[in-house]
């Protein structure tokens, strides 16, 4: 990093010693700008804050008032509500940041986190980006380019194809059936630059692959701008493991230990823990070594994820890697005790990978620890996982020993329909296995939301679970086992009657009384009540 | 929704401690529940101070759970009851009178001659197309518009045939849980 970043601040701090927590006298930035929403924006702000470095939060109109923005230093709007008029505005953010007087900006996950062109934005505007280089998110963002960086670093990939499909010419179309052939089927179409289950199919027979390579492709142009698709066998059963890694500035490169994603739905994880549960020490070093090896080769700095399949003759499959800080980081937090988003700025700022890294480094492939995390979301387990935006009345999270709570929300805050649906994460540590899923029974079991329902039920049927609590969890684990509309029924009868028992105790009150609104623009009383206060005024 | 506190000036003037009680579900949480009569007959149910509940299920597991006070979509009360995590919004009232009103409002439906039935979102999102008009006959199934909230698009159906009496919302509107979208006849 170049000292003049820093004119105004503390000089660059690349020679100084690592940064661990309680060295406020050597803050790593001045200040950064906080280029998200929610529970993520709330935990960077929070670790900005325990470094002594002031935070600058954004928000579109929609999260005026969202505890992100209350809890930072300083807030900038951005715009309306939807996402590509505010937190993916790349010049209204790096405008915000410039004004400011930010000297870096970190991305949290999703939105801008790993598109290559928005880090090169803010550092070609003076600004460090706390992330990954550009060069390593554009290679690694490309499931294609991954896969064959993969193969050349003899890391076992999924088997498949290591270039783009054509898709465009109907004469070539046989050679990709014969490769589908090879490959076998059922095997899965998947976009180059996709993510989450879109621009993917399932592919049964050789029949169905024309008009799926058509299909996949056109939705990935269209949800990514690029339509490279390629081909990969489908592993079925199989757990979901991902590494994470952290390399600094000087070409170190090292794995903080893995986690388990393999509780989702529709590709979207519901459940992670850490470590994958049933792993020897022996498969734990090698998958972490696979890791390792794919982060120097793609000269990976900062915090990133190796994703991999974990089949049922215990063999990995890389899958991809994720450049950017994930929703889960914190689950490897309490196993190792580090605090990764520490030590991304402390990387950001140049500096070594600390002694306290390079020993829990040492220690991940016997972990002394386990911890579990739910995502809690404003969804309906017993319809099928619809969205539940609404406004939260009652808001009581678990506490006590080894439990920790990441959240975006408080009581009286609105879960807005535009954005993703995580209200919070519930995490929680404990010395094995069986005490953390002990501990998950009970923290869920005094987490309270009222105002709209979230998928609460759907955690403490997993937590309480026979086959979770023996780790035996694939991830088709959903599928197999929650009928939502069911156990939403069971307790509905039960409901009813006890309302009508509350009804008998409890007085109709005369008067209602809302939990009083944050002020947003978007209610409208305060801009209100400005006016009728002008407006009364003697003139 | 609203939560409600206790007003001491009005406290006592619609208890319902006796007779039975009519318990109907909150139209927008989606439960196929029929609306319940309960009689005195709580038995496994405690209500403890500041609506804290416990209760025995059918299989014997005992949950927890909540019951406060609220306003439902249409701006009455009701009790939210939170119960193992499912949270649902009952309307409660007293079972005699609730009969007396039905009888009036069958009555005053057969002088008109037809029945209307609103047809509501279940979810607080944006309008993303609208598929009918006023005068069109629907089929029971048929797609009647498109709702979205939180990037998903939600297909709203027709319970049972009929025809389009009116159209309230357009397509790029916002709307609220519970807001009538269309009237079938």
């Amino acid at each position: 990093m170049s000292p003049s970043l820093h004119k105004d601040g503390p000089p660059a701090p690349s020679d100084q010693a690592p940064l661990d927590v309680g060295q406020r006298s050597l803050p790593p930035f001045r200040r950064v700008l906080v280029a998200n929403r929610g529970e993520i924006a709330v935990r960077i702000v929070r670790a900005c804050r325990e470094l002594g470095t002031e935070s600058v939060a954004v928000y579109s109109d929609r999260d005026a008032g969202a505890l992100h923005v209350r809890l930072a230093d300083e807030a900038v709007r951005l715009g309306p509500a939807s996402p590509s008029e505010s937190y993916l505005d790349t010049d209204a953010i790096l405008t915000a940041a410039t004004a400011a007087g930010c000297d870096a900006v970190h991305p949290g996950y999703g939105f801008l986190s790993e598109r290559a062109e928005f880090a090169a934005a803010v550092e070609a505007a003076g600004m460090t980006f706390v992330g990954p280089s550009p060069a390593a998110i554009a290679a690694l963002g490309d499931k294609l380019t991954a896969r064959r960086l993969a193969r050349d670093v003899d890391v076992p990939v999924v088997p498949g194809t290591l270039e783009a499909a054509p898709v465009d010419s109907a004469s070539r179309i046989e050679e990709t059936v014969e490769a589908a052939r090879r490959i076998g089927f059922p095997l899965l179409v998947k976009a180059a630059a996709g993510g989450g289950g879109r621009g993917m199919r399932r592919v049964e027979t050789a029949d169905a692959l024309p008009a799926a390579l058509a299909t996949a492709s056109a939705e990935a142009a269209s949800a990514f701008g690029a339509g490279a698709v390629y081909l990969e066998r489908e592993i079925r059963p199989a757990r979901h493991v991902e590494v994470q890694l952290l390399g600094d500035r000087a070409g170190t490169v090292v794995a903080l230990g893995e986690r388990d994603c393999s509780v989702q739905r529709r590709h979207q994880k519901l459940l992670e823990e850490a470590p994958a549960p049933g792993l020897t020490a022996e498969e734990r070093a090698r998958l972490h070594d696979f890791a390792v090896r794919l982060g120097r080769a793609a000269g990976l700095t900062n915090a990133a994820t190796a994703e991999f399949l974990f089949d049922t003759d215990r063999r990995f499959w890389f899958l991809e890697v994720n450049t950017r800080l994930q929703v889960e980081h914190g689950v490897t937090e309490l196993v190792t005790g580090i605090d990764i988003v520490h030590e991304q700025f402390a990387i950001a700022a140049g500096r070594p990978l600390s002694s306290a890294v390079i020993e829990a480094t040492a220690q991940a492939a016997r972990p002394s620890r386990h911890a579990i995390e739910v995502r809690l979301t404003a969804e309906d387990p017993g319809r099928g996982f619809v969205p539940t935006p609404g406004r939260i009345t009652t808001w009581q999270m678990p506490g006590g020993p080894g439990v920790r709570v990441d959240s975006g929300v408080e009581a009286g805050d609105v879960v807005p329909p535009e954005y993703d649906n995580l209200v919070a994460k519930i995490m929680v540590v404990a010395g094995n296995r069986d005490g953390a899923v002990d501990r998950l029974e009970r923290a869920l079991s005094e987490a309270w939301v009222g105002g709209l329902q979230t998928t609460l039920p759907f955690h403490r049927a997993v937590a309480r679970d026979p086959a979770f609590r023996r780790g035996d969890v694939s991830i088709d684990w959903l599928e197999e086992r929650w009928d939502g509309r069911a156990a939403r029924g069971e307790i509905a009868k039960r409901a009813a009657i006890a309302a009508a028992a509350f009804a008998r105790e409890v007085d109709v009150p005369g008067a209602c009384d809302p939990v009083p609104a944050r002020p947003s623009p978007v209610d409208g009383w305060l801009p209100a009540g400005r006016r009728e206060a002008v407006d009364g005024w003697p003139r | 929704m609203a939560a409600l506190r206790p007003s001491p000036s009005t406290a006592g003037s619609q208890r319902q401690r006796h007779g039975p009680i009519l318990v109907t579900p909150d139209p927008t949480a989606g439960d196929e529940l029929e609306p319940t009569v309960v009689n005195g007959d709580g038995a496994g149910i405690e209500v403890a101070v500041g609506g804290r509940l416990a209760v025995r299920l059918d299989g014997g597991r005992r949950v927890n759970g909540h019951a406060a006070w609220v306003r439902d979509a249409r701006g009455g009360p009701a009790v939210e009851v939170e119960l193992d995590g499912w949270r649902f919004v009952f309307r409660v009232e007293d079972a005699d009178r609730a009969a007396l009103r039905a009888r009036a409002s069958r009555t005053s439906a057969s002088a008109v001659g037809t029945a209307t039935l609103p047809i509501r979102t279940p979810i607080p999102g944006r309008i993303v197309s609208v598929d009918v008009a006023p005068g069109d006959p629907v089929e029971s199934g048929q797609r009647l518009l498109v709702v979205e909230a939180m990037k998903m698009q939600n297909e709203v159906r027709a319970p049972r045939s009929g025809s389009i009496v009116r159209v309230d919302v357009a397509a790029g509107q916002a709307v609220e849980a519970g807001a009538v979208l269309v009237l079938i006849e």
